[in-house]
């Protein structure tokens, strides 16, 4: 027999570490792992899929059959809402409406807005933009087709036609144009637990099988969190400020909007324009800044800063123009902006570049800009051949005649955005 | 003169052989299952007059019973009420591979086949299978509305002859012939488990199925165990438009409804499917709760999955009982309850989505 003897010293050592063992483990968090799809949104047994038919019927709450029907019937007969004839992937409708080529939507057009839609006839449920949810914002929608059904939107056709060609591998002629971005089946409630990207909504177009932006975040860049709200930093006041609890947008939206891909625009009539986010691109992105910077907190006039497209934009829809964002940087826009070629975009601008009501210096005035163009040390434009850029018309003139994504003055090379 | 050793060796091969276990085909004594005059000690064996064949029973009294493991029987309807577990692959489960008769004959009537004789009628569906077209009469066990037997044949009974006296489940069953026949159901093919899946394993004991692995919604997969339940419940197996919208090529991933004799391995939407029961994409281990079928018609059980072409192949009973269960549709598991409680049977070859 085999006698491991040790000293009272050597016992007491091993009972201490037994006992701090037991201590860690019962501080551990108490933590039930479930899959994928029961983590998500979709498959929650307390906020899951529930249609009335099915949930009657008694199946469990987040059970596959309240979206899918494996035979196009149960006992032998449709359940509501009965289209009459299979659907692709089994859903109980049909996925999408390419025959839908522009907004508004309907409920009918898309199977997701028969619950994301704040008058739904399967399950309401409540989703704000990304404006209230995560930036602070007053209540403007209370539903994702409702956020489609605004000035501008993510056109649903242009990203069903565009995922058809782009990503074949797994998107196809039956597919719902939500599913370029999000998977349903791992989709998490990202809004109900907005600064933590665990909880992330979102999948990347070439890697639909999977979450992005987890552990893929904003702070992998030179990135400041713009203010929610006084200067509580997004998302939703509680954020990191270098960027930590906000998923990597950049990669994610360039996936698709990149210097490469050609993506036409129902709702413009036109391609869109292509972003270039790299080094050799728009300032705003990846790009080294020129000269100096008047600008509004959080940054700083060191400048050097990688925005995420969300700081700007709206995901699904906006009451401005181009998805542009109602409230940005701890600010509501003063106004709508409803039309491109218009000096309002200055309600934009002005949330984190110094107009001369800010900088007391220029005209005084808000949403003007004559100091940072002809007055500011490091101006870039002298104030003399004022026709070269105002024409003959009045001042001022509309921002995006200089500014937008991959804007180059010709004239003097200056890389506008 | 012949030497002792070898003389022992003899003796020992002979009680092997003798002690070897029948394979499946009827023996003992034909008093079992027949009687002559219908009569036994004056008294009428079956009150209700002599059945066809000179049998005792019919098909549901002569397979009603409890399932021990000795039986050599296949018992298919326990009036005493079967245990069943989660999956009814469990050690203390004493139903076989088609399940049991007894919850749809409690009244559950979406838990099985209401079969004349064991079960009433399904108010509900009455002789009209979903996905096809209505029977000429009550559902029976063989026959024209049956499953099992000559389907040709009207009669129950008739249906079956030449089966029970001419099995032989140690052969590939090619479907030539009744006798032939998976399970009896003329036409099918596959190899029979010798204990019909009591208490099946994975690696070493159980059914293994036939399937075809199509390209094509209008190919019918004669002799697959699908193709059987096709043909009541066609608009599930096959069909122009049944199975893939007109947009859609058969094989892309988008499914009008649930495909059956397709080969996962042929999945082009997603890779879910490699892992299916917990595999990675070969030699996977075959499931006995959500099983999948394969064109190989060899006597080698496949114990694995994506170790050859065309051995993924999903099936009805992949997710159904053919007999019943005590669950929804017939279901392997109890699917209705999940995710807040149930069993996700699903996940085995859907394998993200738990």
């Amino acid at each position: 027999m085999v006698v491991i003897r040790s000293s009272p010293g050597q016992h007491k050592g091993v009972c201490f570490l037994a006992a701090l063992f037991f201590v860690v483990l019962l501080l551990l968090p108490c933590q039930l792992w479930a899959g994928e799809y029961l983590d998500s949104a979709h498959g929650s047994t307390l906020h899951g899929v529930k249609r009335p038919s099915i949930d009657s019927a008694g199946y469990a709450r987040g059970n596959c059959a309240h979206c899918h029907e494996q035979h196009a019937s149960i006992d032998g007969a449709e359940p509501e809402p009965s289209s009459g004839t299979p659907s692709p992937f089994a859903l109980f409708t049909t996925n999408f409406d390419s025959s839908k080529t522009l907004g508004p939507y309907s409920e009918s057009d898309n199977f997701c807005f028969y619950c994301h839609n704040a008058t739904a006839s399967i399950q309401v449920v409540t989703n704000y933009d990304y404006s209230q949810n995560f930036g602070c914002a007053g209540l403007q929608v209370s539903s994702i087709m409702d956020a489609f059904n605004q000035a501008s939107y993510h056109n649903l056709y242009d990203i069903w036609s565009f995922a058809r060609s782009s990503f074949s591998s797994w998107f196809t002629n039956g597919s719902n144009p939500c599913n370029a971005c999000h998977n349903p089946h791992l989709a998490r409630r990202n809004w109900a637990y907005p600064s933590d990207p665990l909880y992330s909504a979102i999948s990347k177009p070439t890697d639909h099988f999977n979450l992005w932006g987890t552990t893929s975040l904003m702070s992998a860049y030179s990135y400041e969190s713009p203010y929610c709200s006084g200067t509580s930093r997004e998302p939703t006041g509680s954020g990191a400020s270098n960027g930590g609890s906000t998923p990597d947008y950049v990669s994610f939206c360039t996936n698709c909007h990149n210097p490469s891909n050609t993506i036409y625009s129902t709702s413009l009539g036109r391609d869109l324009v292509k972003i270039d986010w790299s080094s050799q691109g728009d300032k705003h992105g990846a790009r080294n800044m020129d000269g100096g910077l008047d600008i509004e907190g959080p940054y700083g006039s060191s400048g050097g800063y990688v925005l995420s497209c969300l700081d700007c934009h709206e995901p699904h829809g906006s009451s401005n123009i181009l998805l542009i964002r109602r409230r940005v940087n701890g600010g509501d826009l003063h106004d709508s902006i409803t039309t491109y070629s218009t000096n309002y975009w200055g309600y934009l601008c002005t949330r984190c570049h110094l107009d001369d009501y800010d900088a007391n210096a220029g005209t005084k005035e808000p949403y003007r800009w004559r100091y940072v163009h002809h007055e500011a040390p490091d101006h870039p434009y002298t104030a003399m051949r004022c026709g070269q850029c105002h024409g003959g018309g009045s001042m001022p003139i509309p921002c995006t005649n200089c500014h937008y994504h991959g804007a180059v003055d010709s004239r003097t090379g200056l890389i506008n955005f | 003169m012949i030497d002792r050793g070898l003389l022992w060796i003899l003796v020992v091969a002979w009680l092997v052989v003798l002690a070897t276990p029948c394979t499946a085909r009827v023996t003992g004594l034909c008093a079992n299952c027949h009687t002559m005059h219908n009569s036994q000690n004056n008294v009428a064996v079956n009150s209700a007059g002599p059945n066809n064949a000179l049998l005792n029973s019919n098909c549901a009294g002569c397979h009603q019973g409890q399932n021990t493991g000795t039986n050599t029987t296949p018992y298919v309807f326990d009036p005493t009420g079967p245990v069943y577990g989660s999956t009814g692959t469990e050690s203390q489960s004493n139903t076989l591979a088609g399940g049991n008769f007894y919850w749809v004959a409690q009244g559950y009537n979406a838990a099985g086949h209401n079969v004349a004789g064991i079960t009433s009628q399904d108010p509900r569906l009455g002789n009209t299978p979903p996905g096809g077209s209505a029977l000429s009469g009550r559902l029976t066990c063989a026959g024209t509305n049956g499953c099992h037997g000559d389907r040709s044949v009207g009669d129950s009974t008739k249906a079956m002859l030449g089966s029970h006296h001419y099995n032989d489940s140690s052969v590939w069953k090619d479907g030539s012939t009744t006798a032939n026949s998976y399970r009896f159901l003329k036409g099918i093919q596959g190899l029979e488990d010798t204990s019909y899946e009591y208490h099946p394993v994975s690696s070493s004991h159980h059914n293994k199925y036939y399937g075809v692995a199509r390209s094509s919604e209008t190919d019918t997969a004669t002799g697959t165990i699908s193709s059987l339940c096709a043909e009541c419940h066609g608009d599930f197996h096959d069909g122009n438009g049944n199975l893939v919208p007109a947009s859609e090529s058969f094989g892309a991933g988008v499914w009008v409804r649930h495909p059956t004799d397709f080969d996962m391995a042929s999945a082009q939407s997603s890779s879910e499917y490699q892992g299916y029961n917990g595999g990675t994409g070969t030699d996977n281990p075959y499931s006995i709760i959500s099983p999948v079928a394969t064109t190989d018609k060899t006597t080698t059980l496949n114990t694995t999955v994506y170790s050859q072409s065309g051995d993924a192949i999903v099936m009805c009973i992949s997710c159904h009982r053919a007999h019943g269960s005590p669950f929804d549709a017939s279901l392997r598991w109890d699917y209705k309850s999940w995710p807040a409680g149930g069993y996700n049977g699903c996940a085995v070859c859907h394998t993200t989505k738990d």
